[in-house]
């Protein structure tokens, strides 16, 4: 395969953890300045209309012989290839290979890594039922900075990497791919007070991060509005509904007018002219459509992070599988009134954060099954059970097993553009690697004194396989936990002139 | 069924060690050869996959129309659906919502497990 003949070449996205990243590092660059290393890795994939997503499973770090340490250059051995091609067919996952080039050289692939690359593209694909073959090259210069680039193969199918993705507790990071041109102009005078209270590192980091917000209404249009004006320019916004009159009193970006056509415009529409009224360069996907829905899945195989603001058990079981199986990390909000005798009690918002490694919505306890299912039941089930349910009723019988009513929990606006904004708050933070949160779970209850803080950081379940599917991507569709019934209607992409 | 779900369910079946068979339109598992300690002779059972599986929890369970177990097991009969060619009995059972199954976990639950509580279920009058 000749990989620097390759004319139609696709953009493709990996994602790791930061702890693979830190291991990668040190591994690749110990025998810097001047002589390279490297390493297989198994990853996983998904193919998206945009390009393809790896995800890093794990690194095959080689033992003593498994790479010529005579050679400045990289030479790996018989033994240790055969192992990592036997590794790829027991998987079921596809292996690459990381290499480095000497401090200060560009990681441009030489003849020597375009005949590798080439080679390996043609001889793993023997084992196992994978077609795909990435290599990558790291470089380091003396200041620390690193830089890499990317290609690979899937069946006939070249690509190139264009961004890297780590994933920490503390920041999420993305390096775009080794490139000639000129720097992009950092300076924008609208991000001067973020500039000066966090840096124009961070600054910078807000303008190329690219953010997913899930439900745009009550909390997710406020929390779109407060990135927009930190300076993010890049956006997913996915909602499947249209603006309904009672929105008016939460959804930021909506008016009386928008009343005026018929239909009204679609929620993501209402929030697009908002962000484009703040910044006309902002980028906008508008997704009239639901997490569990593949094409929306695919539109967050390249964001750094989601926010999901839909408050429903099913998102919240999306986005923890998407942190564990596809590297997504997602801050969760859902907000509660409580009232008694006539007067509010609660005023309650509760935040999740969610990334590799941490608990999923199951290990949390965050789901309840018959929410859930009722979230996904067809309107003709929902009508069935509840005829089954009185007919148990007359018959003497609890109705529970056929139907249980589930109350909608009505909101209000001042709060949930305060639960919003706070979660853009961590979202900055975390992007940026300035501040975190206090803990991966947060309630708070306005009303009380202290606000009735709580934050808690409870552990995964060890059984749990949100602890042993870390990376797997499409490869661990054998333990999915949520899929999209076909009744839902199909996703529709909101061009730019369409509300 | 989607390719996520068509994955999991098989690779639940796959765990277990009588006969199974997945059918399409509708979506369902049928488990072959139950042995019930009621009848003499061994019961097939019918399992829908419901819509939005495995997060949606698997509910209520078929017997072939007619079967002797029905009207004998917990849970009241309901409608006949056709599926694989064959006429099924909806019996009301529900194991995860009053049944005395644990609530719903699809990370721990599927077909692999609901067929301990369908066990348990054929061999038990009401």
């Amino acid at each position: 395969m000749d990989f620097y003949k390759a004319v139609d070449v696709q953009p493709a996205f990996v994602r790791m953890t930061a702890e693979v990243r830190s291991r990668l590092e040190s591994l690749l660059f110990s025998r810097y300045p001047n002589c390279e290393w490297a390493c297989f890795f198994l990853f996983g994939t998904r193919r998206t209309h945009e390009g393809l997503l790896l995800t890093i499973v794990d690194l095959l770090e080689p033992g003593e012989g498994d790479l010529d340490a005579e050679s400045d250059i990289v030479s790996f051995s018989e033994p240790y290839t055969l192992r990592a091609a036997l590794r790829k067919q027991d998987s079921g996952f596809s292996v690459g290979t990381f290499h480095s080039h000497p401090e200060g050289c560009w990681p441009k692939p030489s003849r020597l890594d375009d005949d590798m690359d080439g080679y390996y593209a043609e001889y793993f694909p023997l084992f196992g039922l994978s077609d795909t073959y990435f290599g990558l090259i790291f470089s380091r210069d003396e200041y620390g900075q690193v830089t890499f680039s990317g290609r690979g193969q899937s069946g006939s199918v070249y690509f190139r990497v264009t961004a890297l993705l780590t994933i920490g507790d503390s920041e999420l990071r993305r390096d775009k791919a080794f490139s000639l041109a000129a720097a992009e102009d950092i300076t924008d005078s609208f991000q001067d007070r973020l500039g000066d209270m966090y840096g124009a590192k961070a600054a910078q980091r807000l303008k190329t991060c690219r953010v997913a917000i899930i439900g745009v209404s009550g909390t997710g249009s406020p929390a779109a509005h407060v990135l927009a004006r930190a300076g993010v320019k890049d956006f997913v916004l996915v909602d499947p509904q249209r603006l309904a009159p009672s929105n008016l009193e939460r959804v930021h970006g909506s008016s009386r007018s928008d009343f005026d056509i018929d239909p009204p415009p679609y929620k993501v529409a209402v929030v697009r002219d908002l962000l484009l009224s703040i910044n006309p360069e902002i980028k906008v996907e508008c997704l009239a459509g639901n997490i569990l829905q593949n094409e929306v899945r695919d539109a967050l195989a390249n964001v750094d992070l989601i926010l999901c603001c839909t408050d429903t058990n099913h998102s919240r079981t999306a986005v923890g599988e998407l942190a564990y199986r596809y590297l997504i990390p997602t801050i969760d909000v859902g907000v509660i009134f409580e009232a008694e005798a006539g007067l509010v009690t609660g005023e309650i918002g509760r935040i999740t954060f969610y990334s590799p490694g941490s608990p999923c919505a199951y290990c949390l306890g965050a789901v309840n099954s018959w929410k859930a299912a009722v979230e996904l039941m067809t309107e003709e089930e929902k009508a069935l059970r509840r005829v089954q349910a009185a007919d148990a009723v007359a018959r003497g019988e609890a109705p529970n097993g056929y139907w249980e009513d589930v109350p909608e929990l009505p909101t209000v606006g001042h709060f949930t553009t305060l639960a919003g904004s706070l979660i853009a708050s961590y979202a900055i933070g975390w992007l940026t690697g300035k501040f975190t949160a206090p803990h991966r779970s947060i309630e708070f209850n306005i009303l009380e004194p202290g606000f009735g803080y709580v934050g808690f950081d409870p552990p995964a379940r060890c059984d749990c396989i949100c602890q042993t599917l870390i990376g797997y991507a499409d490869q661990g569709a054998f333990a999915s936990v949520v899929s999209a019934p076909e009744h839902w209607p199909p996703v529709r992409r909101i061009g730019a002139a369409e509300r | 069924m989607t390719d996520d779900v068509t994955a999991r369910v098989q690779s639940e079946l796959a765990r277990i060690s009588i006969p199974t068979l997945l059918v399409s339109n509708p979506d369902a598992v049928i488990y072959y050869g139950l042995p019930s300690t009621i009848t003499a002779s061994p019961t097939d059972v019918m399992v829908l996959v419901p819509a939005g599986y495995p997060q949606t929890m698997l509910d209520l369970a078929f017997l072939s129309a007619g079967s002797p177990l029905l009207g004998i097991l917990k849970g009241q009969p309901q409608q006949t659906l056709t599926v694989g060619g064959r006429t099924w009995t909806q019996v009301s059972y529900h194991p995860h919502t009053n049944g005395g199954a644990p609530p719903w976990d699809p990370t721990r639950h599927g077909f692999h497990t609901y067929i301990d509580e369908v066990l348990s279920w054929i061999s038990i009058r009401r």
